[in-house]
């Protein structure tokens, strides 16, 4: 098991995860901690603060640094050629663990049966649920698909606790076998600052015959700020978001537009499906 | 019970010879407590300083077994140490020499939270009690639980409130901030409490209940002072405030009180203030305390007297009748309650937190409601116009529990960890 942090601008988050790890000897057991500086401007201090946090915790770590700013597929793809183990667990670096065991809960996803991606549940800094599973959402003034996130701020009960299909999981938190990940070539590079990469990769995983499951046994605190619409705000930020959109669908239209069958883990309806109840 | 030998240090953010603190009091009086207790091989004391040449890390002899620490903060939102190297070489050098089988840290303010984690990395089966002093894990504003800019009580926390106290601080940046002082906090065996009012909040915030216990802080076993002697026809009208002055403490709310009567009723009241370190506030605060003091000062109701050493607090208190503590914030369990008590002096206290806790109206003492000038003018003027109430409030005062009596009940919590090891 290999964990990949990418690293941009911020970095004080890697003391609180590994406050996290360092209490869940499930995690410590798993093998080796990459964390990727995307942000040549923060290297000297990075290394500072490794020292620093090694020191007094003596969690080992590699620190993989890039001479450039390679976006979030590219600084994942690079700690991915650094990493060793059978498993690669993308993690941002603002994404902390509650309790010990979530690990071993994505972990234990994959004794289902053609399993290629795995994510967690992710809730936000007031306890809302951030990521249970994504999906696509067509807007029609733009004649392009987004990707939505059902069930996003309500409390984490309304959302089920099995393991499930879903189209598709967030980059935030995603684990993906070495295999698996390498037969579909990576994070797409071609995206323009961070945005579909991880639609993209789920995409391509079910395109190659695997499944993407949705794990809400592992919990996790996402401390991103989220905008309501889950369009960017700026007219810059919203013409990217549309030339990725563009892109995304122009790879994948067909998987997007399939009806999309849940496989046999799927026995609970989606935070969605109880919000269109309501 | 066979002794079982413990050997305890006690943490501090100061060193009582260099800062007079009420927490680091109760420490350092623990401490040599602990020293003489027969279930004790050994105690240490280990208090935060500070040479006026930066955290340098070094730790050095106070006297025989307490040592100063040259330590800081780096990061008071997170309450970072400094001095990182100083944890892992010295600090950690100074556990593994010393052996404590307990560690009881009166504080992490100057000394920050990541010492917690050198004790169990050092020896996983040192036991850690911690003694809270305030709100500091819970609130950014000082660990005072008032609100920034208004001053007026807080009664919860959360991400979003507290966001709007410091609105430069994201509700993300506030989650991070308790998730840190939680996982610091797993680290402690067992939490004391001063007060039954800060242990609830520390529940209400996330301490579980079982792993905090209220134990107030223990006085020197000392008779009651005799009533100051009264001339012929004199009443119990001379009040005190001892203690910091800054803007939670509010004297300017007595101040303002005693000018806000009118000159006939101030004649019968005297007011002493041993206040400490007004010359560390602001500006702005010093010339406001500056100006409701002049005039208050020219009538001669009220009389500035200062600075005190620990061991002239007899003989001031011995010369007033009342105590008072106007606090706007909750406060916890201030020590000079516990001192006015033990001295024979009633207490006239805000009607929150730990004042109301420590204070029974009515029994011990009178509450008045909190900054409240006009409620305070009122009060002190009744008061001060007769002697029975005040025999009859005297009588109400239960003696304090001993240094003596409050370290057995932490022995008591320390030998409950150790069978828990065993």
């Amino acid at each position: 098991m290999s964990v990949i942090v990418p690293l941009y601008k911020r970095y004080d988050f890697m003391e609180h995860q590994l406050l996290e790890f360092l209490r869940d000897p499930g995690f410590l057991a798993q093998g080796e901690l990459i964390y990727v500086i995307d942000d040549p401007s923060i290297r000297a201090d990075v290394l500072f603060e490794a020292d620093r946090l090694y020191h007094l915790y003596q969690i080992p770590m590699r620190i993989v640094a890039s001479p450039l700013n390679r976006g979030f597929s590219g600084a994942n793809n690079l700690g991915a050629e650094h990493a060793k183990g059978e498993y690669l667990l993308f993690l941002n670096s603002d994404v902390i663990p509650i309790e010990p065991g979530w690990l071993e809960h994505l972990i234990a996803a994959f004794d289902e049966e053609a399993v290629g991606v795995v994510g967690a549940r992710l809730l936000s800094a007031d306890g809302g649920i951030q990521h249970a599973g994504m999906d696509f959402d067509y807007l029609d003034r733009f004649g392009i698909w987004r990707n939505i996130h059902p069930g996003a701020g309500l409390a984490p009960e309304f959302d089920g606790r099995e393991l499930r299909d879903v189209r598709a999981v967030t980059g935030a938190c995603l684990i993906i076998p070495r295999s698996v990940f390498d037969q579909i070539g990576g994070w797409n590079m071609g995206y323009l600052l961070g945005d579909f990469e991880d639609s993209d990769l789920c995409l391509a995983a079910r395109n190659a015959g695997y499944r993407v499951l949705y794990q809400p046994l592992a919990e996790l605190t996402h401390l991103e700020r989220q905008s309501f619409s889950g369009m960017a705000d700026d007219a810059f930020r919203l013409r990217m978001t549309i030339c990725n959109a563009v892109r995304h669908q122009a790879r994948w239209r067909d998987e997007i537009e399939a009806p999309f069958a849940p496989g046999p883990a799927a026995t609970v309806p989606s935070a969605r499906d109880m919000r269109a109840q309501a | 019970m066979s002794a079982p030998g413990h050997r305890i240090l006690v943490t501090s953010h100061g060193h009582p010879d260099f800062n007079l603190g009420g927490g680091e009091l109760a420490a350092y009086n623990l401490f040599r407590t602990y020293a003489d207790h027969p279930q004790v091989e050994t105690a240490f004391f280990l208090g935060r300083h500070d040479r006026g040449r930066g955290p340098t890390g070094a730790i050095y002899p106070r006297r025989a077994n307490e040592y100063l620490w040259e330590q800081t903060i780096s990061d008071w939102f997170r309450m970072r140490a400094a001095n990182t190297d100083s944890l892992h070489r010295n600090f950690a050098e100074l556990i593994r020499r010393l052996r404590p089988t307990v560690v009881h840290a009166h504080h992490y303010v100057h000394l920050g939270l990541e010492y917690l984690h050198i004790i169990k990395r050092v020896d996983p089966s040192i036991r850690i009690v911690m003694t809270l002093h305030e709100y500091v894990a819970i609130c950014f504003n000082q660990g005072q639980m008032i609100k920034t800019g208004s001053h007026r009580p807080c009664f919860r926390e959360s991400p979003d409130d507290c966001h709007r106290c410091f609105p430069d601080r994201s509700v993300e940046d506030f989650w991070l901030r308790k998730h840190r002082y939680r996982s610091f906090f797993r680290l402690v065996d067992q939490f004391v409490a001063p007060s039954d009012f800060l242990r609830q909040r520390y529940i209400d915030w996330g301490i579980p209940p079982e792993r905090i216990v209220s134990i107030e802080n223990g006085q020197a076993s000392r008779d009651a002072l005799p009533p100051r002697p009264l001339a012929d026809g004199e009443t119990r009208n001379r009040f005190a405030f001892f203690g910091q002055i800054n803007p939670y403490k509010g004297v300017d709310v007595l101040l303002t009180a005693l000018s806000m009567l009118r000159k006939s009723e101030r004649r019968q009241i005297v007011l002493e203030v041993h206040g400490t370190n007004l010359e560390g506030q602001t500006e702005a605060f010093q010339s406001r305390i500056a100006a409701l003091r002049e005039p208050l000062e020219r009538e001669g109701t009220l009389q500035w007297i200062g600075p005190y050493e620990p061991f002239q607090m007899p003989s001031r208190m011995g010369a007033v009748d009342w105590v008072i503590i106007p606090s706007i914030w909750w406060e916890n369990s201030p020590m000079v309650i516990q001192e006015a008590f033990t001295l024979g002096r009633p207490v006239v206290a805000s009607d929150i937190g730990g004042m109301a806790e420590k204070v029974a109206h009515g029994v011990n003492g009178m509450h008045v409601p909190v900054g409240n000038a006009k409620a305070w003018g009122q009060t002190l003027l009744q008061l001060s116009r007769t002697t029975e109430e005040w025999d009859r409030l005297r009588a109400g005062i239960s003696k304090p529990i001993s240094h003596a009596e409050c370290a057995a009940a932490h022995l008591e919590v320390i030998g409950q960890l150790e069978k828990v090891v065993a």
